[in-house]
Protein backbone atom coordinates (compact mmCIF):
# COMPACT_ATOMS: atom_id res chain seq x y z
CA UNK A 1 0.00 0.00 0.00
CA UNK A 2 1.46 3.74 -0.92
CA UNK A 3 1.47 6.66 1.05
CA UNK A 4 -1.45 7.95 -0.91
CA UNK A 5 -3.59 5.06 -0.41
CA UNK A 6 -3.13 5.08 3.82
CA UNK A 7 -3.33 8.42 3.55
CA UNK A 8 -6.91 8.11 1.94
CA UNK A 9 -7.69 5.57 3.88
CA UNK A 10 -6.79 6.97 7.19
CA UNK A 11 -9.03 10.12 5.77
CA UNK A 12 -12.08 7.93 5.39
CA UNK A 13 -11.93 6.41 9.09
CA UNK A 14 -11.52 10.01 10.28
CA UNK A 15 -14.44 10.81 7.80
CA UNK A 16 -16.33 8.07 9.29
CA UNK A 17 -15.20 8.78 13.25
CA UNK A 18 -16.05 12.72 12.85
CA UNK A 19 -19.55 12.37 10.78
CA UNK A 20 -21.38 14.85 12.11
CA UNK A 21 -25.06 13.15 11.51
CA UNK A 22 -23.56 10.45 14.20
CA UNK A 23 -22.10 12.75 16.69
CA UNK A 24 -25.51 14.68 16.48
CA UNK A 25 -27.42 11.81 17.52
CA UNK A 26 -25.22 11.03 20.27
CA UNK A 27 -25.82 14.16 21.48
CA UNK A 28 -29.22 13.49 21.03
CA UNK A 29 -29.72 10.29 22.35
CA UNK A 30 -27.05 9.75 25.25
CA UNK A 31 -26.86 11.15 28.68
CA UNK A 32 -25.89 10.23 31.91
CA UNK A 33 -29.06 9.04 33.16
CA UNK A 34 -29.45 7.01 30.33
CA UNK A 35 -26.75 4.97 30.46
CA UNK A 36 -26.43 4.14 33.90
CA UNK A 37 -30.61 3.28 33.72
CA UNK A 38 -30.16 0.92 30.59
CA UNK A 39 -27.27 -2.00 32.53
CA UNK A 40 -29.41 -1.43 35.71
CA UNK A 41 -32.81 -2.17 34.06
CA UNK A 42 -31.55 -4.86 31.80
CA UNK A 43 -29.04 -6.13 34.80
CA UNK A 44 -32.20 -6.56 37.40
CA UNK A 45 -34.02 -8.73 34.25
CA UNK A 46 -31.25 -11.03 34.11
CA UNK A 47 -31.22 -11.66 37.60
CA UNK A 48 -34.62 -12.24 38.11
CA UNK A 49 -33.96 -14.90 35.09
CA UNK A 50 -31.12 -16.19 36.75
CA UNK A 51 -33.05 -16.21 40.18
CA UNK A 52 -36.37 -18.21 38.42
CA UNK A 53 -33.92 -20.76 36.89
CA UNK A 54 -31.20 -21.28 39.47
CA UNK A 55 -33.28 -24.08 41.01
CA UNK A 56 -34.82 -25.77 37.26
CA UNK A 57 -33.79 -28.78 35.43
CA UNK A 58 -32.12 -27.43 32.85
CA UNK A 59 -28.92 -25.68 33.06
CA UNK A 60 -29.51 -21.71 34.17
CA UNK A 61 -26.82 -20.78 31.42
CA UNK A 62 -29.16 -21.55 28.65
CA UNK A 63 -31.70 -19.83 30.29
CA UNK A 64 -29.46 -16.91 30.48
CA UNK A 65 -28.57 -17.75 26.78
CA UNK A 66 -32.30 -17.67 25.31
CA UNK A 67 -33.26 -14.48 27.93
CA UNK A 68 -30.29 -12.83 26.55
CA UNK A 69 -31.37 -13.40 22.67
CA UNK A 70 -34.89 -12.58 23.45
CA UNK A 71 -34.06 -9.22 24.90
CA UNK A 72 -31.78 -8.69 21.78
CA UNK A 73 -34.33 -9.07 19.77
CA UNK A 74 -37.12 -6.88 21.53
CA UNK A 75 -34.87 -4.37 21.72
CA UNK A 76 -33.41 -4.29 18.50
CA UNK A 77 -36.31 -5.01 16.10
CA UNK A 78 -38.85 -2.94 18.22
CA UNK A 79 -37.24 -0.57 20.22
CA UNK A 80 -34.34 -0.11 17.53
CA UNK A 81 -36.90 0.57 14.51
CA UNK A 82 -38.87 2.83 16.87
CA UNK A 83 -36.10 4.95 17.84
CA UNK A 84 -35.05 4.74 13.78
CA UNK A 85 -38.59 5.72 12.85
CA UNK A 86 -38.83 8.87 15.69
CA UNK A 87 -35.26 10.22 14.31
CA UNK A 88 -36.20 10.27 10.60
CA UNK A 89 -39.77 11.12 10.51
CA UNK A 90 -39.06 13.35 13.31
CA UNK A 91 -36.77 15.54 11.27
CA UNK A 92 -39.73 15.73 8.84
CA UNK A 93 -42.65 16.77 11.35
CA UNK A 94 -40.02 19.16 13.04
CA UNK A 95 -38.92 20.81 10.22
CA UNK A 96 -35.05 20.25 10.50
CA UNK A 97 -35.42 18.16 7.57
CA UNK A 98 -34.89 20.95 4.73
CA UNK A 99 -31.52 21.72 6.59
CA UNK A 100 -30.33 18.49 6.50
CA UNK A 101 -31.04 18.65 3.09
CA UNK A 102 -29.19 21.86 2.26
CA UNK A 103 -26.05 20.37 4.24
CA UNK A 104 -22.75 19.27 2.49
CA UNK A 105 -23.27 15.57 3.74
CA UNK A 106 -22.74 12.61 1.50
CA UNK A 107 -25.85 10.45 1.27
CA UNK A 108 -24.07 7.24 2.21
CA UNK A 109 -22.57 9.95 5.65
CA UNK A 110 -26.09 10.88 6.30
CA UNK A 111 -27.53 7.56 6.00
CA UNK A 112 -25.28 5.44 8.06
CA UNK A 113 -25.14 8.33 10.52
CA UNK A 114 -29.00 7.71 11.04
CA UNK A 115 -28.63 4.03 10.50
CA UNK A 116 -26.31 3.79 13.44
CA UNK A 117 -27.03 7.26 15.11
CA UNK A 118 -30.80 6.70 15.80
CA UNK A 119 -30.55 3.66 17.09
CA UNK A 120 -27.38 3.86 19.29
CA UNK A 121 -28.97 3.27 22.15
CA UNK A 122 -30.72 0.78 21.49
CA UNK A 123 -27.41 -1.37 20.84
CA UNK A 124 -25.68 -0.04 23.67
CA UNK A 125 -28.65 -2.07 25.45
CA UNK A 126 -27.72 -4.50 23.05
CA UNK A 127 -24.53 -4.65 23.68
CA UNK A 128 -25.19 -5.76 27.41
CA UNK A 129 -27.45 -8.56 26.32
CA UNK A 130 -24.61 -9.76 24.18
CA UNK A 131 -22.08 -9.89 26.79
CA UNK A 132 -24.44 -12.01 29.10
CA UNK A 133 -25.18 -14.14 26.23
CA UNK A 134 -21.33 -14.34 25.77
CA UNK A 135 -20.60 -15.06 29.42
CA UNK A 136 -23.34 -17.83 29.97
CA UNK A 137 -21.73 -19.86 26.41
CA UNK A 138 -18.87 -19.85 28.61
CA UNK A 139 -20.49 -22.38 30.85
CA UNK A 140 -22.30 -23.67 28.30
CA UNK A 141 -21.39 -26.95 26.27
CA UNK A 142 -23.30 -26.08 23.43
CA UNK A 143 -22.53 -22.52 23.12
CA UNK A 144 -22.34 -22.65 19.87
CA UNK A 145 -26.04 -23.81 19.07
CA UNK A 146 -27.28 -20.22 19.43
CA UNK A 147 -24.65 -18.35 17.31
CA UNK A 148 -26.00 -18.53 14.03
CA UNK A 149 -29.37 -17.32 15.56
CA UNK A 150 -27.20 -14.21 17.54
CA UNK A 151 -25.98 -13.09 13.93
CA UNK A 152 -29.26 -13.51 12.45
CA UNK A 153 -30.87 -11.28 14.89
CA UNK A 154 -27.92 -8.77 14.35
CA UNK A 155 -28.18 -8.94 10.66
CA UNK A 156 -32.10 -8.97 10.59
CA UNK A 157 -32.54 -6.14 12.99
CA UNK A 158 -30.00 -3.86 10.77
CA UNK A 159 -32.32 -4.96 7.78
CA UNK A 160 -35.48 -3.95 9.46
CA UNK A 161 -34.25 -0.61 10.65
CA UNK A 162 -32.47 0.13 7.07
CA UNK A 163 -35.80 -1.05 5.42
CA UNK A 164 -38.47 1.03 7.75
CA UNK A 165 -36.35 4.10 7.40
CA UNK A 166 -36.12 3.65 3.33
CA UNK A 167 -40.05 3.44 3.11
CA UNK A 168 -40.08 6.61 5.35
CA UNK A 169 -37.72 8.54 2.80
CA UNK A 170 -40.03 7.74 0.22
CA UNK A 171 -42.86 9.25 1.98
CA UNK A 172 -40.92 12.33 2.41
CA UNK A 173 -41.41 12.82 -1.13
CA UNK A 174 -45.10 12.22 -1.19
CA UNK A 175 -45.71 14.32 1.51
CA UNK A 176 -43.64 17.15 1.12
CA UNK A 177 -46.13 20.06 0.91
CA UNK A 178 -48.33 18.22 3.06
CA UNK A 179 -48.73 17.67 6.53
CA UNK A 180 -46.64 15.68 9.30
CA UNK A 181 -46.08 11.36 9.24
CA UNK A 182 -48.22 9.69 11.46
CA UNK A 183 -45.20 8.02 13.52
CA UNK A 184 -46.70 5.27 15.25
CA UNK A 185 -47.75 3.58 11.52
CA UNK A 186 -43.98 2.99 10.71
CA UNK A 187 -43.03 2.17 14.11
CA UNK A 188 -45.97 -0.70 13.91
CA UNK A 189 -42.68 -2.24 11.37
CA UNK A 190 -40.56 -2.84 14.15
CA UNK A 191 -43.76 -5.64 15.61
CA UNK A 192 -43.90 -7.05 11.93
CA UNK A 193 -40.63 -7.40 11.37
CA UNK A 194 -39.71 -9.63 14.42
CA UNK A 195 -42.76 -11.19 13.98
CA UNK A 196 -41.87 -12.64 10.84
CA UNK A 197 -38.18 -13.03 11.94
CA UNK A 198 -39.18 -15.50 15.05
CA UNK A 199 -41.46 -17.30 12.67
CA UNK A 200 -39.03 -18.18 10.72
CA UNK A 201 -36.66 -19.09 13.47
CA UNK A 202 -38.93 -21.32 14.67
CA UNK A 203 -39.43 -23.03 11.55
CA UNK A 204 -35.71 -23.45 11.06
CA UNK A 205 -35.24 -24.71 14.89
CA UNK A 206 -37.96 -27.36 13.82
CA UNK A 207 -36.95 -28.67 10.52
CA UNK A 208 -34.59 -31.61 10.89
CA UNK A 209 -32.50 -32.60 7.84
CA UNK A 210 -30.56 -30.06 5.15
CA UNK A 211 -32.06 -27.58 2.48
CA UNK A 212 -30.61 -27.53 -1.04
CA UNK A 213 -30.16 -24.01 -2.28
CA UNK A 214 -29.20 -24.63 -6.16
CA UNK A 215 -25.40 -26.43 -5.55
CA UNK A 216 -25.19 -25.19 -2.12
CA UNK A 217 -26.37 -27.89 0.87
CA UNK A 218 -26.94 -25.58 3.98
CA UNK A 219 -29.12 -26.35 7.09
CA UNK A 220 -32.08 -24.53 8.05
CA UNK A 221 -30.46 -22.31 10.64
CA UNK A 222 -27.27 -21.30 8.10
CA UNK A 223 -29.83 -20.73 5.51
CA UNK A 224 -31.31 -17.86 8.26
CA UNK A 225 -28.12 -15.93 8.69
CA UNK A 226 -27.11 -15.75 5.20
CA UNK A 227 -30.44 -14.76 4.39
CA UNK A 228 -30.25 -11.96 7.11
CA UNK A 229 -26.90 -10.87 5.50
CA UNK A 230 -28.04 -10.82 1.89
CA UNK A 231 -31.01 -8.56 3.53
CA UNK A 232 -29.29 -6.34 5.81
CA UNK A 233 -27.04 -5.25 2.69
CA UNK A 234 -29.87 -4.87 0.37
CA UNK A 235 -31.54 -3.07 3.21
CA UNK A 236 -28.58 -0.77 3.68
CA UNK A 237 -28.31 0.08 -0.38
CA UNK A 238 -32.09 0.64 -0.30
CA UNK A 239 -31.49 3.37 2.43
CA UNK A 240 -28.62 4.86 1.11
CA UNK A 241 -29.83 5.28 -2.56
CA UNK A 242 -33.29 6.73 -1.20
CA UNK A 243 -30.93 9.12 1.02
CA UNK A 244 -29.35 10.13 -2.37
CA UNK A 245 -32.08 10.82 -4.33
CA UNK A 246 -34.16 13.26 -1.61
CA UNK B 1 -24.48 35.36 -9.31
CA UNK B 2 -27.55 34.28 -9.53
CA UNK B 3 -29.46 33.45 -13.14
CA UNK B 4 -32.51 32.02 -13.22
CA UNK B 5 -34.19 31.09 -16.22
CA UNK B 6 -37.36 30.58 -17.49
CA UNK B 7 -38.36 28.57 -14.54
CA UNK B 8 -41.53 27.29 -14.20
CA UNK B 9 -42.80 24.82 -10.95
CA UNK B 10 -46.51 23.66 -10.77
CA UNK B 11 -48.57 22.45 -7.65
CA UNK B 12 -51.29 20.12 -8.64
CA UNK B 13 -54.02 22.78 -9.33
CA UNK B 14 -51.83 25.87 -9.48
CA UNK B 15 -48.38 27.45 -11.36
CA UNK B 16 -46.49 28.67 -8.45
CA UNK B 17 -43.45 30.13 -10.97
CA UNK B 18 -44.81 30.86 -14.58
CA UNK B 19 -41.77 31.53 -17.09
CA UNK B 20 -39.54 33.20 -14.87
CA UNK B 21 -35.81 34.88 -15.86
CA UNK B 22 -33.95 37.55 -13.63
CA UNK B 23 -30.32 37.76 -12.73
CA UNK B 24 -29.23 38.87 -9.22
CA UNK B 25 -25.58 40.13 -8.67
CA UNK B 26 -22.91 38.69 -7.17
CA UNK B 27 -22.97 41.06 -3.87
CA UNK B 28 -26.46 41.70 -4.22
CA UNK B 29 -29.35 42.17 -1.68
CA UNK B 30 -32.19 41.93 -2.67
CA UNK B 31 -35.61 41.79 -1.43
CA UNK B 32 -38.21 39.53 -2.78
CA UNK B 33 -41.62 40.62 -2.22
CA UNK B 34 -45.22 39.61 -2.97
CA UNK B 35 -48.48 39.05 -1.67
CA UNK B 36 -49.11 35.81 0.27
CA UNK B 37 -48.71 33.00 -2.49
CA UNK B 38 -47.05 34.62 -4.91
CA UNK B 39 -44.48 32.09 -5.29
CA UNK B 40 -41.40 33.36 -3.26
CA UNK B 41 -41.11 30.07 -0.93
CA UNK B 42 -41.08 28.20 -4.08
CA UNK B 43 -38.80 29.68 -5.99
CA UNK B 44 -36.40 30.28 -3.16
CA UNK B 45 -37.04 26.70 -2.32
CA UNK B 46 -35.95 25.95 -6.32
CA UNK B 47 -33.05 28.27 -5.96
CA UNK B 48 -31.62 26.42 -2.98
CA UNK B 49 -32.29 22.92 -5.35
CA UNK B 50 -34.76 21.78 -2.74
CA UNK B 51 -37.48 20.81 -4.82
CA UNK B 52 -37.50 20.34 -9.00
CA UNK B 53 -38.91 22.56 -11.12
CA UNK B 54 -41.78 21.48 -13.83
CA UNK B 55 -38.67 23.53 -16.60
CA UNK B 56 -35.81 26.05 -16.89
CA UNK B 57 -33.16 26.44 -15.50
CA UNK B 58 -31.36 27.71 -11.81
CA UNK B 59 -27.10 28.59 -11.69
CA UNK B 60 -25.55 29.54 -8.71
CA UNK B 61 -21.86 30.76 -8.89
CA UNK B 62 -21.27 28.66 -12.38
CA UNK B 63 -23.37 25.66 -10.86
CA UNK B 64 -26.09 24.03 -11.98
CA UNK B 65 -28.33 24.21 -9.30
CA UNK B 66 -30.71 21.00 -11.03
CA UNK B 67 -28.03 18.91 -12.01
CA UNK B 68 -25.41 19.18 -9.11
CA UNK B 69 -27.80 20.31 -5.95
CA UNK B 70 -25.59 19.16 -3.52
CA UNK B 71 -22.13 20.76 -4.84
CA UNK B 72 -24.93 24.33 -4.90
CA UNK B 73 -25.22 23.76 -1.07
CA UNK B 74 -21.66 24.23 -0.14
CA UNK B 75 -21.68 27.98 -1.23
CA UNK B 76 -26.16 28.35 -0.42
CA UNK B 77 -27.24 28.72 3.06
CA UNK B 78 -31.00 28.54 3.50
CA UNK B 79 -33.49 29.69 5.96
CA UNK B 80 -37.17 28.60 5.58
CA UNK B 81 -40.27 30.01 6.73
CA UNK B 82 -40.96 27.42 8.42
CA UNK B 83 -37.53 26.15 10.35
CA UNK B 84 -36.83 23.66 12.85
CA UNK B 85 -34.45 23.38 15.31
CA UNK B 86 -33.11 20.17 17.21
CA UNK B 87 -34.35 21.27 20.88
CA UNK B 88 -32.26 18.59 22.83
CA UNK B 89 -28.96 20.36 21.51
CA UNK B 90 -27.25 23.26 22.53
CA UNK B 91 -26.59 26.64 20.81
CA UNK B 92 -23.06 25.76 20.72
CA UNK B 93 -23.65 22.17 19.74
CA UNK B 94 -26.40 23.14 16.80
CA UNK B 95 -23.74 25.57 14.91
CA UNK B 96 -20.99 23.25 15.43
CA UNK B 97 -23.34 20.43 13.95
CA UNK B 98 -24.07 22.74 10.96
CA UNK B 99 -20.67 23.92 10.74
CA UNK B 100 -19.15 20.20 10.28
CA UNK B 101 -21.86 19.15 8.19
CA UNK B 102 -20.73 21.85 5.98
CA UNK B 103 -17.35 20.74 5.97
CA UNK B 104 -15.73 23.45 7.46
CA UNK B 105 -12.32 21.83 9.23
CA UNK B 106 -12.47 20.66 12.68
CA UNK B 107 -9.75 23.06 13.99
CA UNK B 108 -12.56 25.76 13.05
CA UNK B 109 -15.52 24.57 14.07
CA UNK B 110 -16.06 25.51 17.85
CA UNK B 111 -14.51 29.28 16.89
CA UNK B 112 -16.41 29.55 14.06
CA UNK B 113 -19.67 28.55 16.39
CA UNK B 114 -18.38 31.53 18.81
CA UNK B 115 -17.76 33.71 16.29
CA UNK B 116 -21.42 33.34 14.39
CA UNK B 117 -23.09 33.49 17.52
CA UNK B 118 -21.14 36.57 18.82
CA UNK B 119 -23.08 38.26 15.71
CA UNK B 120 -26.51 37.10 16.14
CA UNK B 121 -25.86 38.27 20.04
CA UNK B 122 -26.62 34.38 20.79
CA UNK B 123 -22.40 34.56 23.02
CA UNK B 124 -24.54 33.95 26.43
CA UNK B 125 -26.59 31.48 25.33
CA UNK B 126 -23.99 29.06 24.31
CA UNK B 127 -24.52 26.38 26.28
CA UNK B 128 -28.31 26.54 26.85
CA UNK B 129 -30.52 24.27 25.02
CA UNK B 130 -32.12 25.21 21.90
CA UNK B 131 -36.03 24.24 23.99
CA UNK B 132 -35.00 27.13 26.40
CA UNK B 133 -34.53 29.95 23.66
CA UNK B 134 -37.44 32.74 23.43
CA UNK B 135 -39.13 32.68 19.65
CA UNK B 136 -36.85 35.67 18.72
CA UNK B 137 -33.39 33.67 20.14
CA UNK B 138 -34.84 30.67 17.96
CA UNK B 139 -34.91 32.78 14.87
CA UNK B 140 -31.17 33.70 15.35
CA UNK B 141 -30.36 30.30 16.29
CA UNK B 142 -31.52 29.31 12.70
CA UNK B 143 -29.93 32.02 10.40
CA UNK B 144 -26.57 31.56 12.29
CA UNK B 145 -27.23 27.84 11.25
CA UNK B 146 -27.96 28.53 7.58
CA UNK B 147 -24.94 31.22 7.85
CA UNK B 148 -22.34 29.36 10.05
CA UNK B 149 -20.05 28.59 7.29
CA UNK B 150 -20.70 31.95 5.64
CA UNK B 151 -22.26 30.52 1.86
CA UNK B 152 -21.22 33.17 -1.14
CA UNK B 153 -25.38 33.06 -1.28
CA UNK B 154 -27.86 33.13 1.69
CA UNK B 155 -31.71 32.61 1.40
CA UNK B 156 -33.55 34.04 3.66
CA UNK B 157 -37.51 33.39 3.89
CA UNK B 158 -38.81 35.54 6.70
CA UNK B 159 -36.09 35.87 8.50
CA UNK B 160 -37.46 38.86 10.40
CA UNK B 161 -41.06 37.28 11.84
CA UNK B 162 -41.31 36.67 15.53
CA UNK B 163 -38.41 39.27 16.35
CA UNK B 164 -38.39 42.74 18.16
CA UNK B 165 -37.30 45.51 16.44
CA UNK B 166 -34.41 45.46 18.15
CA UNK B 167 -33.04 42.10 17.07
CA UNK B 168 -34.66 43.67 13.52
CA UNK B 169 -32.14 46.14 13.55
CA UNK B 170 -29.23 43.98 14.44
CA UNK B 171 -30.38 41.64 11.68
CA UNK B 172 -30.40 44.38 9.49
CA UNK B 173 -26.91 45.59 10.56
CA UNK B 174 -25.64 41.93 10.40
CA UNK B 175 -27.18 41.42 6.39
CA UNK B 176 -25.12 44.46 5.90
CA UNK B 177 -22.03 43.54 7.60
CA UNK B 178 -21.67 39.97 5.36
CA UNK B 179 -22.59 41.58 2.46
CA UNK B 180 -20.01 44.47 3.08
CA UNK B 181 -17.54 42.20 4.61
CA UNK B 182 -17.64 38.74 2.83
CA UNK B 183 -19.39 40.05 -0.47
CA UNK B 184 -22.20 37.35 0.29
CA UNK B 185 -25.34 37.10 -1.98
CA UNK B 186 -28.12 37.08 0.05
CA UNK B 187 -32.21 37.25 -1.24
CA UNK B 188 -34.42 38.06 1.30
CA UNK B 189 -38.16 37.22 1.48
CA UNK B 190 -40.22 39.83 3.75
CA UNK B 191 -43.51 41.65 4.02
CA UNK B 192 -41.66 44.09 6.21
CA UNK B 193 -40.93 46.76 3.05
CA UNK B 194 -39.65 49.20 6.07
CA UNK B 195 -37.35 46.65 7.58
CA UNK B 196 -35.61 45.84 3.77
CA UNK B 197 -35.56 48.86 2.89
CA UNK B 198 -32.62 49.03 5.24
CA UNK B 199 -30.18 46.93 3.79
CA UNK B 200 -31.40 45.59 0.69
CA UNK B 201 -30.48 47.10 -2.57
CA UNK B 202 -32.67 45.30 -5.59
CA UNK B 203 -36.15 44.85 -5.17
CA UNK B 204 -38.05 42.08 -6.82
CA UNK B 205 -41.24 41.52 -6.75
CA UNK B 206 -43.71 38.96 -7.94
CA UNK B 207 -47.52 38.22 -7.97
CA UNK B 208 -49.23 34.91 -9.06
CA UNK B 209 -45.94 33.25 -9.87
CA UNK B 210 -44.88 36.38 -12.26
CA UNK B 211 -42.10 39.22 -11.70
CA UNK B 212 -43.57 42.13 -11.97
CA UNK B 213 -40.91 44.33 -11.30
CA UNK B 214 -36.92 43.45 -10.60
CA UNK B 215 -35.18 47.00 -9.94
CA UNK B 216 -32.45 48.95 -8.44
CA UNK B 217 -34.19 49.98 -4.97
CA UNK B 218 -31.72 52.73 -5.04
CA UNK B 219 -32.00 53.68 -8.65
CA UNK B 220 -36.03 54.35 -8.37
CA UNK B 221 -35.28 56.94 -5.44
CA UNK B 222 -32.57 58.77 -6.89
CA UNK B 223 -34.30 59.10 -10.22
CA UNK B 224 -37.89 59.81 -8.91
CA UNK B 225 -37.82 62.01 -5.71
CA UNK B 226 -41.80 63.31 -4.17
CA UNK B 227 -40.89 66.95 -3.15
CA UNK B 228 -42.94 67.70 -0.36
CA UNK B 229 -43.57 71.66 -0.14
CA UNK B 230 -45.86 73.52 2.59
CA UNK B 231 -46.05 77.61 3.03
CA UNK B 232 -47.85 80.07 5.14
CA UNK B 233 -51.25 81.35 3.35
CA UNK B 234 -53.12 78.21 2.59
CA UNK B 235 -55.16 77.24 -0.22
CA UNK B 236 -54.77 80.65 -2.74
CA UNK B 237 -51.64 80.76 -2.82
CA UNK B 238 -51.12 76.94 -3.35
CA UNK B 239 -52.80 76.90 -6.46
CA UNK B 240 -50.93 79.75 -7.97
CA UNK B 241 -47.66 77.78 -6.78
CA UNK B 242 -49.10 74.67 -8.77
CA UNK B 243 -49.82 76.76 -12.16
CA UNK B 244 -46.03 77.98 -11.69
CA UNK B 245 -44.41 74.26 -11.09
CA UNK B 246 -46.31 73.00 -14.10
CA UNK B 247 -43.92 74.39 -16.25
CA UNK B 248 -40.79 73.06 -14.96
CA UNK B 249 -39.48 70.34 -16.95
CA UNK B 250 -38.28 68.13 -13.74
CA UNK B 251 -41.49 68.28 -11.96
CA UNK B 252 -43.54 65.26 -14.00
CA UNK B 253 -46.78 65.44 -11.39
CA UNK B 254 -48.20 67.87 -9.03
CA UNK B 255 -50.52 66.99 -6.45
CA UNK B 256 -51.99 68.43 -3.41
CA UNK B 257 -51.71 66.37 -0.19
CA UNK B 258 -52.89 68.68 2.36
CA UNK B 259 -50.97 70.86 3.66
CA UNK B 260 -48.55 69.98 1.58
CA UNK B 261 -48.12 70.57 -2.36
CA UNK B 262 -46.37 67.30 -3.29
CA UNK B 263 -44.56 67.22 -6.51
CA UNK B 264 -42.59 64.32 -8.44
CA UNK B 265 -38.93 65.86 -9.33
CA UNK B 266 -36.34 63.94 -11.30
CA UNK B 267 -33.88 67.07 -11.82
CA UNK B 268 -30.89 66.86 -9.94
CA UNK B 269 -29.77 68.56 -6.52
CA UNK B 270 -28.43 71.74 -7.92
CA UNK B 271 -31.91 71.78 -9.66
CA UNK B 272 -33.69 71.48 -6.60
CA UNK B 273 -31.94 73.99 -4.93
CA UNK B 274 -32.63 76.45 -7.58
CA UNK B 275 -36.75 75.40 -6.99
CA UNK B 276 -36.33 76.46 -3.85
CA UNK B 277 -34.32 79.60 -4.04
CA UNK B 278 -37.06 80.80 -7.02
CA UNK B 279 -40.27 80.03 -4.75
CA UNK B 280 -38.32 82.32 -1.70
CA UNK B 281 -37.33 85.13 -4.36
CA UNK B 282 -40.93 85.10 -5.44
CA UNK B 283 -41.87 85.75 -2.15
CA UNK B 284 -44.25 82.54 -1.39
CA UNK B 285 -43.49 82.00 2.32
CA UNK B 286 -41.98 78.84 2.29
CA UNK B 287 -42.34 76.99 5.64
CA UNK B 288 -41.37 73.36 5.12
CA UNK B 289 -39.48 72.08 2.16
CA UNK B 290 -38.13 68.81 2.22
CA UNK B 291 -37.85 65.01 -0.01
CA UNK B 292 -39.67 62.49 1.15
CA UNK B 293 -38.14 59.24 0.51
CA UNK B 294 -39.65 56.79 -2.13
CA UNK B 295 -39.49 53.76 0.09
CA UNK B 296 -39.73 50.00 -0.88
CA UNK B 297 -43.29 50.31 0.32
CA UNK B 298 -44.13 53.40 -2.03
CA UNK B 299 -42.38 51.33 -4.89
CA UNK B 300 -44.09 48.46 -4.11
CA UNK B 301 -47.60 49.16 -3.80
CA UNK B 302 -47.14 51.32 -7.01
CA UNK B 303 -46.25 48.76 -9.05
CA UNK B 304 -48.60 46.22 -7.55
CA UNK B 305 -51.50 49.01 -8.87
CA UNK B 306 -50.06 48.78 -12.40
Amino acid sequence: MTAAHSAIAKKKVENMIGNPEFIKNIQLQINAVKMVLMPAVLGMIFIVVYLMNADSYKPVEYAMQVASLVLLGVIVFVWGTKMAVESLAGEFNDKTWDSQRMTAIDPWNLAWGKLFGSTLFAWYGGLFCLLVFTVSSFFSPKSYRFLELLLSILFAGVFAQATTLAFILTEFAKNRDFGKLNLSSYSVAGIIFPLLFFALVAGAYDARGTMQWYSITLRPMEMMLYSSVYFCLWGVIGFYRAMGCD
Amino acid sequence: MITVERLTYEYPETKALDDISFTVQEGAITALVGPNGAGKTTLLKCIAGLVKPYSGSISVHGINVLEEPRKSHEIMGFLTDFFGLYDALTVSQSLEYFALAQKLDKSMVKERAAEVAGLLNLTDKLHSRASSLSRGMRQRLAIGQAMVHYPKVLLLDEPSSGLDPEARMSLAELFLHLNAERNMTIIVSSHILAELDQYAKDLLILKNGRILDHTAATNLSENKRKVMIRCDGGEKRLAAIVQDMETIDAISHVSHNTPYLCLDFSGKDSELSELLHSLINKGIPVVEFFIKREGMQEQYLETMRI
